[in-house]
């Protein structure tokens, strides 16, 4: 039996385990691996997680409960943190050590989480590859000449090589699932507005929310439990109730399958032949009008906002600055040299989509797009969860997708539907076709992410698909 | 020649507390540069704008005063342009066009003209709140040739409250009455110090008949905007009467020249690529305001109603009420039981003026005398203990020595008969010079009976009329 | 709209967002601008459509909490002591 975290809590509890020596077998299999699979961006010293530990070990002596003490977590580097530097995956924050923690890492930390080391990600999280970062492309621990997915491919290869228990990821259109899909791990993009944003560094303010990852559906339900909830750091943070029953449904609207690979649709259906045989009720009629909206209007709006969170990046106030004998040359040298093409490229799309002669047949159509789509996807989700694709294609080689931008869009078809509806969507394993994973995509309806966490149980039950690392 | 000016007007709200979405202080004018400053108003990557309460609440506090549509909501914008003193590089504001809602749609502006103690109204535009930028500094004061820009964020963040109206106000002076009766009305919500420096500026827009819209940027006080506006009218009409044209412009006013200089204009439309902030959604207006109501707040028009009603005239109504403690203390202190019209007297006019002649702080309420002894100041005339004369010159000095001090000693009242029979005798000269027509010597024997009374209660008035008569009858 | 890259805009696009490309990197992204141009344009159709446009997914309206507790930081330890003067952060000026 592989250890999961849940059940490496439990030794750790019971004092079976050591904390020391399992984090330093973690930290001597980073340090034998990620030179190839370059999961992380930075990685903490040794003497900092002997402190960490002491600590830790000093609070559960003093009797303070704790729900994750001694896992380890890593984190996306688009997610502050005061200990280690936050880059964002770019050059233009390069040394960049934020004077705060995001709530999110105050929340790891006061539970007992050992947050091991920064995770790659595609520059300022624009991509689906993980191909996009300056400081190096990360490589699929599964597949070592295939894309982890991105942009959070950094935590998912983390996890799948085994370097760490639990991870944090942002998800803006697909960038933990995605990820999670390609290398046979967990991803979970909660309801907006339930994890606190305060600390991610924002492409897409409005689609984005930090996203847990792991190796099996009831480990993902440990870190959830650590980062979910209100925070008034964060003005579009929610108070609410989770809605969890066990009742399920799953609908099925076919346009989120049928232009998938083959492998893929027929592991999927396949899998959800096994489910609808454990009792749960299946309708494959379901029908999707507004698909073909999706794309145009979850980039429009990326896009937009993304032009105008990036606008900051001038060299004036970061460590960061290219030299300039005025304001504006240093300003243009700045992201001139520091930002990537792919930004820069996103940034320009945002400006001409806020641009007075076109901000209404951009922006403002595709905020209207927007609302058709979350109605659309809110009435789908009252009744059931739809299964769908994560992804309509397996894990690609390096280098494969980027070179032309819609290919590479078209990847995210089927997850940017959730951050347009702002509802909660899980990835997970459904299965292998020649050693690549696939996985698949569970919607529900707003604050029903106790509900999609016991049918992924379920279903990880039923493939036996859970804490997998590669090359084991 | 027929001209019409509009203004716009940014207030500070300095006294809020806090900036507009963190926790730092809104008076930074208190602290070293750079040590009022967050993650929030310094921008830092992941940090988040959450609007606070109290800018809020006093915003439409101000809004209430002025007989705003207050919309249901309020919708934050973000408004881009690069600029070293904006940490962003986009400003959150309230922009109408881009989804914005501001916090006032359309009001009157009331105001007091103390020239012709009337009131008169222009009409509010709009008012919208938006975040103030950081400080900058040119060495040499030179903007355009500075090697660097100096940067303090103190400022960066500061709720302000911008102010626009119709361009209907009549004349200059109109326009700094109008002016100076919104910043009291501020001062009088709690929303502003108007004394602090670079609390407010206004810029100004002037068309004459047949010309173009001149808008006149950065004015910092109330009477350079009236300089501001002559000037204008007076360069614009000037052009216009030897035929030439005004075209439309942005210009500069330089208030030790006192001219207006154009500016380096851009006249391009700009583009600032307006939408609402993803990070803040719409703020219902109603709590807030109700909130806000709560707690008890007059305006300056409340004030005047309330002060005249006691028979005091609108002239020293108006004095008392441009002085907040002031007029706080009338009340008080009327309400007590002091003499209205003497203890209106006594505020408005004496002891204000002797605070100001000492140089003291009229602003400062701590100055000022408490409720208890100007009632029984006012009771000693009333009761005709003393005269206001006897009050205002030998009394008042002395309260304003003493501060605040009850126990003050009132001055022991004098027979003057015996005082100016001496002085007589003694000041043969200036006795025959009154007599031979020369009304100065009157004021020197004046003079002369009070310094024998050295401080003891005497009214001068009374003594200048005795004096009169007893050598008239000679 | 024009489906081959306008040069006319793709400048001002740079000025407004003060970027900068080499000329190799110019023609990749004309290519790549017209690409997603012909993507976002799917969205136009819906410009004239009937309804509120979705800026936050939850229509949500904000009460502003009574407090939030964000503390201040040193800037001196985010700025390089050479860009540092008087306490004051130096940025190059000259006018622009
Ligand atoms: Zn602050």
């Amino acid at each position: 039996m592989k250890e999961t975290a849940v059940s490496i809590l439990e030794n750790i509890r019971k004092g079976s385990l050591e904390m020391e020596d399992y984090v330093f077998k973690k930290l001597e299999l980073i340090r034998k691996k990620d030179n190839i699979i370059n999961a992380y961006i930075s990685i903490d010293s040794e003497d900092f997680i002997l402190d960490r530990i002491n600590e830790i070990k000093r609070n559960i002596a003093s009797g303070k409960k704790m729900k994750i003490p001694g896992l380890v977590v890593s984190i996306k580097d688009n997610i502050s943190t005061n200990f280690l530097p936050t880059t964002a995956g770019s050059k233009i924050l390069e040394n960049y050590i934020p004077p705060y923690n995001a709530t999110v890492v105050e929340k790891i930390l006061e539970e007992g989480g050992i947050i091991i080391g920064k995770t790659n990600l595609d520059e300022f999280a624009m991509g689906s590859t993980t191909e996009f970062s300056a400081y190096g492309l990360t490589r699929n621990p599964w597949d070592i000449t295939r894309v982890p997915g991105g942009s959070s491919g950094g935590s998912a290869a983390s996890l799948a090589y085994g370097s760490c228990d639990l991870s944090l990821g942002s998800d803006t259109g697909g960038s933990v699932r995605l990820p999670a899909s390609y290398t046979a791990t967990v991803g979970l993009k909660p309801t907006y507005g339930t994890v606190s944003r305060y600390g991610l560094i924002p492409y897409a303010n409005s689609l984005e929310q930090i996203s847990p990852m792991a190796r099996s559906v009831k480990d993902l339900a440990l870190i959830w439990d650590v980062i979910k909830g209100y925070d008034e750091k964060d003005a579009t943070s929610v108070n609410n109730n989770y809605k969890s029953d066990n009742k399920f449904k799953i609908c099925i609207p076919k346009e989120f399958i049928e232009e998938s690979e083959p492998p893929i649709k027929s592991t999927i259906y396949k899998l959800l032949e096994k489910i609808e045989n454990e009792g749960v009720a299946i309708e494959y009629e379901g029908k999707f009008e507004n698909l073909k909206y999706a794309l145009p209007t979850y980039y429009t709006i990326a896009f937009a906002e993304a032009a105008s969170n990036l606008a900051r990046y001038d060299g004036k106030l970061y460590p960061i600055s290219s030299e300039g004998l005025s304001y504006k040359e240093m300003s243009e040298n700045t992201r001139r040299y520091y930002f990537g093409f792919e930004v820069k490229k996103r940034i320009l799309m945002g400006v001409l989509a806020l641009s007075e002669g076109f901000i209404n047949d951009y922006y403002i159509a595709a905020t209207k797009g927007r609302r058709i789509i979350r109605d659309e996807i809110l009435n789908m989700t009252k009744n059931c969860i739809v299964a769908s694709s994560v992804s309509p294609i397996l894990p690609p080689k390096i280098g494969e997708r980027i070179k032309d931008p819609l290919k590479l869009y078209a990847m995210d078809i089927y997850t940017v539907v959730a951050n347009l509806a702002g509802v909660p969507a899980l990835a997970m394993p459904a299965g292998f076709y020649n050693n690549l994973p696939i996985g698949i995509q569970f919607m529900a309806g707003p604050f029903e992410e106790e509900k999609l966490i016991s049918l992924g149980s379920l279903v990880e039950e039923i493939t036996g698909l859970y804490n997998l690392i590669a090359g084991d | 020649m027929k001209y019409k000016i509009g203004l716009e007007i940014h207030t500070q709200l300095s006294e809020a507390g806090t900036k507009l979405f963190c926790d730092c202080d809104s008076n930074y004018r208190k602290y070293e540069p750079n040590t009022n400053v967050c993650p929030v108003c310094l921008g830092l990557p992941g940090a988040l704008p959450v609007p606070r309460r109290n800018p809020l609440k006093l915003a439409l506090l101000v809004s209430k005063s002025f007989n705003c549509e207050i919309p249901e909501f309020m919708v934050f914008t973000r408004k881009h342009y690069f600029y070293p003193d904006l940490p962003k590089n986009y400003q959150i504001t309230q922009y109408e066009k881009a989804g914005g809602i501001p916090v006032c749609l359309k009001g009157i502006l009331k105001y007091f003209d103390s020239d012709h103690l009337t009131w008169k109204s222009v009409t509010l535009r709009r008012m919208n709140i938006e975040e103030d930028p950081g400080k900058t500094e040119y060495s040499g004061g030179n903007i355009l040739l500075s090697e660097y820009a100096y940067l303090d964020y103190n400022r960066s963040g500061v709720p302000l409250l911008e102010v626009v109206t119709e361009p209907e106000i009549p004349t200059p002076r109109d326009a700094r009455k109008a002016v100076e009766y919104l910043l009291l009305t501020m001062e009088y919500i709690g929303a502003i110090n108007p004394r602090l420096e670079g609390s407010f500026r206004v810029d100004a827009n002037v068309s004459v008949e047949g010309g173009e819209r001149v808008e006149v940027k950065n004015i910092g006080s109330t009477l350079d905007l009236e300089k501001a506006l002559k000037y204008e009218i007076f360069r614009q009409s000037k052009i216009v009467e030897e035929g030439g044209k005004i075209k439309r412009e942005t210009r500069h006013w330089d208030s030790i020249r006192g001219v207006t200089k154009p500016l380096r204009s851009k006249e391009t439309e700009e583009e600032y690529l307006y939408f609402p902030d993803p990070d803040i959604p719409s703020i219902k207006t109603e709590p807030l305001l109700k909130e806000a109501l709560s707690s008890n707040f007059m305006t300056p028009e409340n004030f005047m109603n309330r002060i005249t009603m006691y028979g005091v005239s609108q002239r020293i109504a108006w004095s008392l009420i441009t002085v907040k403690p002031a007029a706080e203390l009338f009340l008080e202190s009327v309400r007590i039981g002091s003499d209205p019209k003497i203890t209106a007297r006594i505020l408005a006019i004496d002891y204000k003026g002797l605070l100001k002649k000492s140089g003291k702080n009229i602003y400062e309420k701590s100055n000022w005398p408490n409720k208890q002894i100007l009632k029984l100041l006012s009771t000693l005339v009333s009761n005709k203990l003393y005269t206001y004369d006897e009050l205002k010159y030998n009394i008042l000095p002395k309260l304003l020595e003493n501060g605040n001090d009850m126990n003050l000693v009132l001055p022991e009242k004098v027979e003057p008969t015996n005082l100016i029979i001496s002085v007589i005798n003694e000041e043969k000269k200036a006795v025959e010079d009154f007599i031979s027509g020369k009304r100065e010597a009157l004021d020197y024997l004046v003079g002369k009976v009070l310094k024998k009374a050295k401080g003891k209660a005497i009214d001068p008035k009374t003594i200048r009329k005795m004096i009169e008569i007893t050598l008239t009858k000679h | 709209m024009s489906k081959k890259c306008d040069k006319d805009i793709i400048n001002e696009l740079l000025d407004l967002s003060r970027l900068n490309f080499t000329e190799e990197e110019l023609e990749k992204l004309c290519k790549d601008i017209d690409e997603i141009r012909s993507l976002l344009n799917q969205v136009s159709s819906l410009s004239s459509l009937n309804v509120k446009p979705l800026y936050n997914v939850w229509d949500s309206e904000l009460n502003p909490p009574y407090s939030v507790n964000i503390e201040k930081v040193n800037i001196y330890d985010l700025i390089p002591n050479e860009r540092v003067a008087q306490n004051k952060i130096k940025i190059p000026w000259r006018g622009e």
